[in-house]
């Protein structure tokens, strides 16, 4: 059936052959995906018609679902589990930390105990990743070929990973993990500007990030950034629920506590737009209490996280080494950037007005789905990014203090190496220690990973020399290598990350998720075949409009809309062999008509041109 | 897709070896570069074009990152002379310096107690300046043959650095 679709030259072919690109911002609160068709942005929609997928999984014995229209009996639901992902159960603040059920943190790792299984934040997240992409596919009848995940630039190692394996798990590929507000300054086509100094403001629900670039004659190059990795709209929350709480002088178990917390939530969304909000806890059941809250009080609840904020922002430019006054733009992103107070902090503090025309929950999805594009190859745009590592990497030295091997803000991919040596004869192994950040001592970092080099040759103490070679790729990940030099003898080594999982745990999950995805890959097998007979259809309809009734006889044209028709009335039997059943009778009765399709063209193209230009 | 890995940074930039050196040549040469290499360029190529084009950035923004930063530069230019300064022990003998060095953190105590916009930026003003004058002393050394004093001239660089970073983080 191949041969029916005779593309003129230069011409693409059909479009729902085509194969997808497209940027996920995975988000705390909501996730959004973004595509470029025919050079213009497409942000997908739910069956609700909003652009906002909420990052929300529940679980319930036999099944999980994504979204806010979840099952409430006996399920268990996760909200911003971005929060959690690739991180240490000590690294958790359980003051602010709601779990929908019991969880453990063995080996480190937090893991959650649903319905008897154990499920890490890793495994949680790709579900929201699963959903995305099956959604995309059935809304675009195609497939997802590569896609560019966002992550706060302010994500370390751990995270970048955990992100990563979590794309692995739901069968995405990922092209490019791209740092949040990175993306954003994409999505404002700043590049038609030949050189400016541009600041990304992207408070989020979960994470607060600041970056500092530098646009270049069509290279995007990061110079600085930082943030706070837990510092988010979620707290504004938490902080007037705190307030109401202790208002109206309740008294609130932890699940009760919740219900306050996500009242909170929309009353905060309210005070965006009305200087003066009735709070009426009756509509959560929790008190027959009223009172009304202004702007001005929020304003004094969130003020010291704002200043918080901006006193962050100053010491990014410091680290890029600009003065405020050098900075051409400053964008805002992220959902928590619509309140009113934020916005005039900002301006009053930079003496700027910000840029916030691209609505701010859609920014980071575009700009992910443009790079996407750029990555794809498939644009035409000469646009270059130039990332750095957001925290310093170093490893553990004597005395427990760390020595860095890579500074924070160094432009990535990079590279470094150091040597070491034995220091007991004969010795054969040398364990090294990797943390991230920016304090001196190790108990202050994160712990990423502890290493084994093995199999060194025994020698004399100081006689072997280990080099150890640290590369960080351009997504921020890092991978460690070493090699005996005297001997060159390369080494083994033996990692045992800290946090997030293992290579081996990854493909054990991943054949979890095939042996439980039977009904899952059936599905998609039917979709496919959908998928396929609607392409056929396109495909046979537009070749009888150009020739069918020169090529064909009355007969032979009937035959095939007959074959036609009758495939278009099996696309809904929900039964895939029927359809490939269907899509074969079709085939086999326009093979005649492909044939003389085939010879006509030929023709066509050799009459009234050259036969020189066939050389 | 390829690039000399034994030439020495300044040979892969095509700029003078030297303390000064045209920094816009070096931002120019360093864009071209990342335009020509960088594994977005690569992201449907083969896993060998992949590991190639991480093996050439790392390399590139290694060096670039070295020509860029004083200190850095002054210690790959003596290590170009054969000569290697010991990162580690960075301790400097020179008494007077010592003196220096006591008198600027005394000082830097001080100024931060007052919690002053305007002494705070003359502060590190000062620094910068000294820093500046500590790579013209080198430049000097280096370009005598003097690799004992310009060694020591990079360890008083480190100082500068350290004081003006401790300085500003607990601003």
């Amino acid at each position: 059936m191949a041969l029916l679709q005779i593309s003129e030259p230069g011409q693409s072919q059909e479009p729902h052959q085509k194969k997808f690109y497209i940027g996920i911002d995975l988000g705390t609160t909501n996730s959004l995906v973004a595509l470029i068709q025919n050079g213009s942005t497409t942000l997908l929609k739910d069956k609700n018609n909003s652009e906002l997928f909420p990052s929300i999984v529940t679980y319930t014995k036999n099944s999980v679902s994504i979204g806010d229209d979840y099952e409430k009996n006996q399920s268990i639901t996760f909200r911003s589990i971005k929060r959690l992902i690739g991180k240490n159960i000590n690294d958790i603040d359980k003051s602010s930390f709601y779990s929908p059920c019991e969880y453990i943190g063995d080996d480190n790792v937090v893991k959650f105990n649903v319905f008897e299984k154990l499920l890490t934040p890793i495994e949680i997240s790709s579900e929201i990743l699963k959903y995305l992409k099956k959604v995309t596919e059935e809304t675009m009848l195609g497939e997802i070929e590569g896609c560019v995940i966002t992550v706060p630039a302010y994500f370390d190692d751990a995270q970048r990973q955990a992100t990563k394996d979590a794309a692995i798990l739901s069968g995405l590929k990922v092209l490019r993990l791209l740092n949040e507000p990175t993306a954003a300054a994409i999505a404002y086509g700043l590049e038609s500007k030949k050189v400016s100094k541009v600041m990304v403001y992207d408070l989020g629900g979960g994470t607060f990030d600041i970056s500092i670039l530098d646009l270049n004659d069509g290279v995007f190059k990061v110079l600085a950034t930082g943030g706070d990795s837990s510092l988010g709209g979620d707290d504004f929350d938490h902080l007037l629920a705190d307030y109401i709480e202790s208002k109206l002088e309740l008294d609130l178990d932890k699940s009760k506590k919740n219900s306050l917390y996500l009242y909170a939530k929309e009353i905060k969304i309210l005070l965006s737009d009305s200087e003066l909000v009735n709070i009426d806890l009756k509509n959560i059941g929790l008190s027959d209490q009223v009172f009304t809250i202004s702007q001005d009080d929020f304003n004094s609840l969130i003020d010291s996280l704002v200043s918080k904020t901006l006193k962050i922002s100053e010491n990014v430019l410091s680290d890029a080494n600009l003065s405020m006054e050098s900075i051409d733009e400053i964008i805002l992103v992220g959902g928590s950037t619509r309140t009113p107070y934020i916005r005039s902090m900002i301006e009053s503090f930079f003496e700027k007005p910000p840029l916030f025309n691209i609505n701010p929950d859609n920014v980071v999805a575009i700009g992910a789905s443009i790079q996407a594009n750029i990555l794809s190859g498939n644009s035409s745009e000469e646009l270059l990014l130039l990332d750095v590592i957001p925290l310093s990497l170093g490893i553990e030295t004597i005395g427990e203090l760390v020595e860095v091997i890579i500074p924070r803000n160094s432009t990535i991919p990079t590279s470094s190496s150091k040597e070491y040596t034995t220091f007991k004869d004969g010795q054969t192994a040398m364990s090294v220690h990797i943390v991230q950040g920016e304090r001196d001592l190790v108990s202050d970092c994160r712990s990423l990973a502890k290493f084994i080099v093995k199999d060194i040759p025994p020698m004399l103490a100081g006689a072997a020399r280990i080099n150890i070679q640290f590369q960080i790729d351009a997504d921020g990940i890092l991978s460690v290598s070493a090699k005996e030099t005297s001997t060159n003898k390369v080494t083994t080594i033996e990692v045992k990350p800290s946090y997030g999982i293992s290579d081996s745990e990854i493909e054990e999950m991943l054949r979890d998720s095939f042996d439980n995805a039977k009904e899952d890959i059936e599905r998609r097998h039917l979709n496919e075949s959908i998928v396929e007979g609607k392409r056929v259809i396109l495909s046979i309809n537009s070749a009888l409009n150009i020739d069918g009734s020169n090529l064909l006889n009355k007969d032979e044209y009937k035959a095939i809309c007959n074959a036609r028709d009758e495939l278009e009335s099996k696309l809904n039997s929900e039964d895939k062999e029927i359809i490939i059943n269907a899509i074969k009778n079709l085939e086999n009765i326009s093979e005649t008509y492909v044939s003389r399709r085939m010879n006509a063209s030929i023709r066509e193209i050799m009459q009234g041109k050259d036969i020189k230009e066939y050389k | 897709m390829s690039i000399d890995f034994n030439q020495n940074y300044f040979q892969l930039f095509e700029i003078e070896c030297s303390v000064l050196i045209d920094h816009e040549v070096l931002e120019k040469k360093y864009l071209s570069f990342q335009k020509t290499f960088h594994p977005d360029k690569y992201v449907n190529g083969s896993d060998q074009e992949k590991r190639i084009s991480l093996q050439i950035t790392s390399y590139i923004n290694e060096a670039y990152q070295t020509l860029k930063n004083d200190y850095l530069k002054s210690i790959y230019l003596l290590k170009i002379k054969g000569f290697e300064v010991d990162d580690q022990n960075n301790t400097i003998s020179d008494p007077e310096f010592l003196m220096h060095q006591m008198e600027l953190r005394e000082e830097s105590e001080e100024i931060q107690l007052k919690q002053d916009v305007k002494s705070n930026e003359n502060f590190i003003s000062k620094i910068r300046s000294l820093k500046e004058g500590c790579l013209e002393n080198f430049e000097k050394n280096y370009n005598e043959s003097l690799y004992d004093e310009a060694s020591n001239k990079i360890k008083e660089m480190k100082f500068y650095t350290s004081i003006e970073n401790d300085f500003k983080r607990n601003l």
